[in-house]
């Protein structure tokens, strides 16, 4: 009888240092013998797909980094797979960030995509890095009423002749809006998407998702949720990166979790029901 | 136009604004009407409070919690950690950034009427003359200015996660018994909370960052919910006029109730009038 | 007057820039643009009131507390390295992106990884099934959870449709309610702070 007590005790008091162990053996392990799960592809995923795909040849398609260093093994992968799908495409991008670190991550997107970002000879006409825009969505709201207030590109060099440039007049000149983002998505509808009818489609971390449906399609047309969205996108591109490499470590680590909540609530009731029957 | 009153009216008006009436920025009409007058009812709450006719205002166990966990922290003798977050006061997490400073002043009169230890966190620098002055003023309310040391508001870091870590640090290495956390946050929400918890601090979270919220509810023993942390500094000053304006708050919302209910009956029988006036 | 005057000057602004909003007005419309345009540039100001505020900080440490030293200095000279390598070279530069890329991006993904480790004890810890309305909550998790992963499909085939519909319908409608809820008291604050009943951040000491 005390055997089994101190057994729904103990499985309802599992030591935290237990849990991150196993943790990071179901995160670690699955990296080093990948299992590969098959991969379903969700609602915003498709929708944030096939709106790119909509839109014709040649099209200028914003891309606002807003990506921080630390939810970055999350987003990044999203924003390589999406502007590799933007050049398959031929739309031509302006990338820049309203965080100081998110241009810095667009740098890093044109290479890996384009193999290099501001010495590429398509630099100035397919794409383009504005760089980081101090002053958080005030600085949103002066760039929605003048796109061309950024005189100086990421690189120092002017923009005044930028051929990419010479299309943008307006934000109704951006056929899209992608935002890249680990936090709020509100001031990008505020200032682009309500104002000027800007579509807006988002790559943002799997916490952000919940708050990104109420917008969810009227005004976000689609959603990339996470690793899993990158993974997906990265299928759909067939450009298979680290997000594919990581879903079955997220499979795993989430069936842990589970099975501790499961393992917590039978110790609970367990011990519940034995402290009704005393 | 004859010159009756609403006709100077109307002249003054066309002359300040010019000969054309003000055109209305397309889509935002119905907006602007809903924002008139939910502001006109809260004001009238406002005011109606001044008359005399205070409401009453439904229990916020979160806030109740905040007397009792600085009352442990008392007994126990050990500090009590307070976080304004990682707002500033120019982005969209300016208000909840005030509110949460709101608190602070509230919280911080208190400590002082009981000696207890208080140190102060923030992410912002440019948070920090408003808060010490915040603390040094509840210092001096409570009649205690002596015990106000500028050690108690600690500036750590501009950068998230290193402002993170530096709370945990204080939150293990000073034995913090209370852990309230009231502003904006973001990702080092639950690293926080959960290192509070580790810590053996009573905790209590409030946000308006809806993305926060679930990680607050988890990890913290009272959580305050969205519009709770707006009205925390009206429900714990207990003046009548705040009180007022936190009612003309939910009769805003019982609009809100209103519209939504008719327009989804309406829409779900094929009428759209309430969604076609709503894009005015 | 220390009361009287700042919140005269938020109330002229809040009625201009809500104005801006609603209103295209010839006159109105770039006085605000300017307006904003003052913002940024106090915004930025701020930005150098964060440096320096970490220099002081630091600096106190090393000369004065002599607390965490080696921690100051090493911040301080991490400091002083990217600024040096940004002011000279930009940081546009590939050495500049380098140093970021391999300081700055893994120290920081690591910590926002901790988050992860702390979700999983705080989840084991909260979702216990105390009550019905917990329960569902439970439940709701754990479909959630398996329909973000690829196994949840493995192990049921309807898990990702079950999985989108909670997402779809009653977490949406409780978000547009929380973020209308947030508005509306966003909106009640402001008229507090206006009419100056909220004077708590002003540290009025009333």
């Amino acid at each position: 009888m005390a055997k089994k007590d101190n057994l729904s005790e103990r499985l309802s008091k599992i030591d935290n240092r237990v849990i991150f162990l196993l943790l990071a053996i179901c995160l670690g392990l699955p990296l080093l013998i990948p299992i590969g799960l098959p991969l379903g592809i969700s609602t915003g995923t498709s929708s944030f797909y096939k709106y790119v795909e909509g839109l014709p040849s040649g099209s200028l398609v914003a891309c606002v980094y807003e990506i921080s260093a630390s939810v970055s093994p999350e987003v990044y992968p999203q924003a390589v797979a999406v502007t590799a799908h933007l050049k398959s495409r031929n739309l031509k991008i302006v990338a820049l960030g309203f965080s100081v670190t998110g241009p810095m991550f667009a740098d890093n997107a044109f290479r890996d995509v384009f193999g290099a970002s501001r010495e590429h000879e398509l630099y100035g006409k397919s794409f383009v890095n504005l760089g980081y825009i101090a002053g958080g969505e005030a600085a949103m709201k002066v760039f929605a009423t003048n796109p061309r207030m950024v005189e100086k590109d990421f690189y120092g060099r002017d923009t005044k002749d930028m051929q990419i440039l010479q299309e943008v007049s307006s934000p109704k000149d951006f056929k899209l809006m992608i935002v890249y983002s680990g936090d709020w998505m509100e001031p990008y509808v505020r200032q682009f998407g309500d104002p000027h009818g800007v579509p807006i489609a988002s790559g943002v971390t799997s916490t952000i998702v919940p708050r990104i449906m109420a917008f969810y399609p009227a005004k976000i047309k689609g959603y990339l949720t996470g690793l899993r969205g990158a993974a997906e996108y990265e299928l759909l591109v067939k450009r298979p990166g680290s997000a594919l490499g990581g879903m079955d470590a997220q499979s795993a680590a989430h069936l842990l979790i589970i099975g501790l909540v499961i393992a917590g609530n039978a110790g609970y009731l367990v011990g519940r029901f034995r402290r009704k029957e005393a | 136009m004859q010159q009756t009153p609403c006709g100077l009216i109307y002249q003054l008006f066309t002359v300040c604004v010019g000969d054309d009436l003000l055109e209305i920025a397309k889509g935002t009409l119905s907006c602007l009407v809903l924002l008139a007058a939910c502001s006109i009812l809260m004001i009238i709450m406002l005011y109606a409070a001044r008359k005399g006719r205070v409401p009453k205002i439904r229990k916020i166990p979160a806030v109740d919690a905040i007397d009792e966990a600085i009352g442990r922290a008392t007994e126990m003798g050990r500090p009590v950690h307070y976080s304004t977050g990682t707002g500033d006061f120019y982005g969209y997490d300016a208000m909840v950034t005030i509110a949460g400073i709101s608190v602070l002043g509230y919280v911080a009169k208190k400590i002082a009427q009981y000696n207890t230890p208080l140190i102060v966190t923030f992410m912002s620098p440019e948070v920090e003359p408003v808060v010490a002055d915040v603390v040094k003023q509840a210092y001096l309310a409570a009649g205690r200015p002596d015990a106000f040391k500028p050690d108690m508001i600690r500036f750590i870091s501009q950068r998230q996660f290193a402002y993170a870590t530096g709370v945990i640090g204080i939150l293990n290495r000073e034995k913090v018994a209370a852990n309230v956390m009231i502003g904006h946050f973001m990702g080092e929400a639950m690293i926080i909370a959960e290192a509070g918890y580790m810590a053996g601090a009573v905790q209590i979270g409030g946000t308006a960052n809806t993305i926060q919220l679930p990680f607050f509810v988890a990890a913290c023993d009272y959580t305050l919910i969205s519009e709770e942390v707006y009205a925390a500094g009206a429900y714990l000053s207990k003046d009548p006029l705040q009180l007022g304006a936190v009612a003309g708050q939910d009769w805003a919302r019982l609009v809100g109730v209103v519209l939504i209910g008719i327009g989804t009956i309406l829409a779900t029988l094929g009428v759209t009038w309430v969604a076609d006036i709503l894009k005015l | 007057m220390k009361i009287k005057l700042p919140l005269a000057i938020t109330t002229i602004i809040l009625v201009l820039m809500v104005a801006d909003y609603f209103v295209k007005d010839p006159l109105l419309n770039p006085l605000v643009r300017d307006l904003t345009k003052a913002i940024l540039i106090m915004t930025a100001c701020a930005v150098g009131i964060g440096v320096i505020r970490l220099i002081k900080l630091n600096v106190d440490r090393i000369t004065v507390r002599k607390t965490n030293r080696l921690e100051s200095a090493i911040t301080l000279i991490a400091f002083a390295a990217f600024v040096i390598v940004g002011a000279i070279l930009g940081s546009g530069h590939p050495n500049y992106a380098y140093m970021f890329n391999t300081i700055i991006v893994p120290l920081d993904s690591t910590m926002f990884a901790l988050s992860g480790f702390y979700m999983a004890s705080a989840a084991y810890r909260a979702f216990r099934a105390r009550s019905e309305e917990a329960f569902v909550l439970l439940l709701a998790g754990v479909v959630v959870m398996l329909g973000q992963a690829p196994v949840g499909e493995v192990l049921w085939s309807a898990t990702p449709s079950l999985s989108q519909w909670i997402m779809d319908v009653p977490n949406t409608a409780g978000v547009r309610a929380l973020i209308m809820g947030i508005a509306i008291g966003m909106l009640s604050l402001t008229i507090r702070m206006i009419t100056g009943h909220e004077k708590g951040y002003l540290a009025s000491g009333e």
